[in-house]
């Protein structure tokens, strides 16, 4: 066959590039059997790749998150994703990351990550803080709001912080979620994690590989 | 032999490893590369090197997130480019030297339609375009570093 040493290189150069497509992919399923929905995507996390505080404080857990919805690069926690608009405005995000002590120590807990966020939002207010339950967790929360002025324009931005204690061996977690005056379902920081596409994601999140 | 290895070094070989780069480096560590990587014995390595990289997680967005796969898509069609050069079978040519297009927009394409896993990326899909059109400009006679290998061929 005329050029087959031609052929023969240029399958090879596909093959080189979808092995790369799937070394890229990224490992959802684990050992985690909850079947995730056509429209969702399934994180789990795993402890490679991780350095120093994350990797002292890895736990394991998963989420569905939607399939519309973006992982973007965040080195202070495990993973993070989000929802952005059009014109690249934040709608939502969720990110988590590590809480190491028991239920009692949470609200001590609340307040410091509280006051350190106090540091990077405009205007910031917290505006409730209690006890709360996501899936089968008990754990507590903060909520609250910002408002940021840019050379764009200004907006609104709510917050929610779900800290979810150490079990036994296991580290607990840091839930963050942000919404912004950018999306049209959430209208408030009570809204964050209740309307909107955050839900399904709380709804999903499962400590455990 | 010496223009064809420069060739496969500059067009080829970099940008593999740049879009390699990016993606141990910077990206989420929960890809299915890292697992070979701890099947492999090397996750300190990783571990290692990502925390000495850690300052280019402030990289652009798109640089993270959408110029590895045009990279990889830019060499794919630089292989094409060097392994057809010169050939005078027209169909075949055209089938692999498009075949980086295709396959790189095609899969954004498939994922706006709901067909392959994953989020449509408009910028995405804009350096899948890019890629192919600047491997072939980028090796063409036009431009002065491949004028010689050109007419050695």
């Amino acid at each position: 066959m005329k050029h087959l040493k031609n052929h023969l290189f240029s399958i090879t150069g596909v093959v080189v590039l979808l092995f790369l497509a799937l070394a890229t992919t990224p490992t959802n399923n684990n050992n985690n059997n909850r079947p995730s929905t056509p429209n969702t995507t399934r994180y789990a996390n795993s402890r490679s790749g991780f350095s120093g505080k994350l990797a002292d404080n890895y736990v394991d857990f998963s989420f569905d998150y939607p399939n519309s919805w973006k992982r973007v690069t965040d080195s202070s926690n495990f993973v993070k994703v989000e929802n952005k608009s059009a014109s690249g405005d934040t709608i939502e995000n969720f990110a988590v990351g590590w809480v190491s002590g028991p239920s009692s120590l949470l609200p001590q807990l609340a307040q410091q990550l509280s006051e350190q966020s106090s540091r990077g939002f405009p205007e910031y207010k917290k505006v409730s803080e209690g006890e709360v339950k996501i899936g089968p967790y008990e754990g507590y929360e903060f909520r609250f709001s910002s408002h940021m002025k840019t050379a764009e324009g200004e907006g609104d931005i709510w917050g929610r912080v779900v800290l979810l204690p150490s079990e036994g061996s296991r580290k607990g977690a840091a839930l963050v979620m942000l919404a912004s005056s950018a999306g049209s379902d959430v209208h408030g920081p009570e809204d964050v994690g209740e309307k909107g596409e955050l839900p399904i994601i709380l709804n999903s999140f499962r400590f455990g590989p | 032999m010496k223009r064809k290895l420069f060739f496969f070094t500059v067009h080829i070989l970099v940008p593999l490893l740049a879009g390699g780069v990016v993606y141990v480096c910077w990206r989420d560590p929960n890809l299915l590369m890292f697992k070979w990587f701890g099947a492999l014995g090397l996750e300190r390595s990783i571990e290692s090197l990502r925390a000495g990289t850690a300052a280019g997680q402030g990289l652009p967005h798109w640089v993270l997130y959408s110029l590895p796969d045009g990279l990889w898509v830019y060499a794919l069609t630089a292989l094409m480019i060097l392994l057809w050069r010169g050939t005078k079978s027209l169909p075949a040519k055209a089938f692999w030297l498009s075949l980086g297009l295709l396959l790189g927009a095609g899969a954004e394409l498939g994922q706006l339609a709901g067909l392959l896993p994953g989020a449509f990326d408009r910028v995405d899909l804009i350096v899948c375009l890019i890629a192919p059109a600047a491997a072939l400009v980028l090796t063409s006679r036009r431009v002065p570093l491949n004028r010689s290998l050109n007419e050695a061929s």
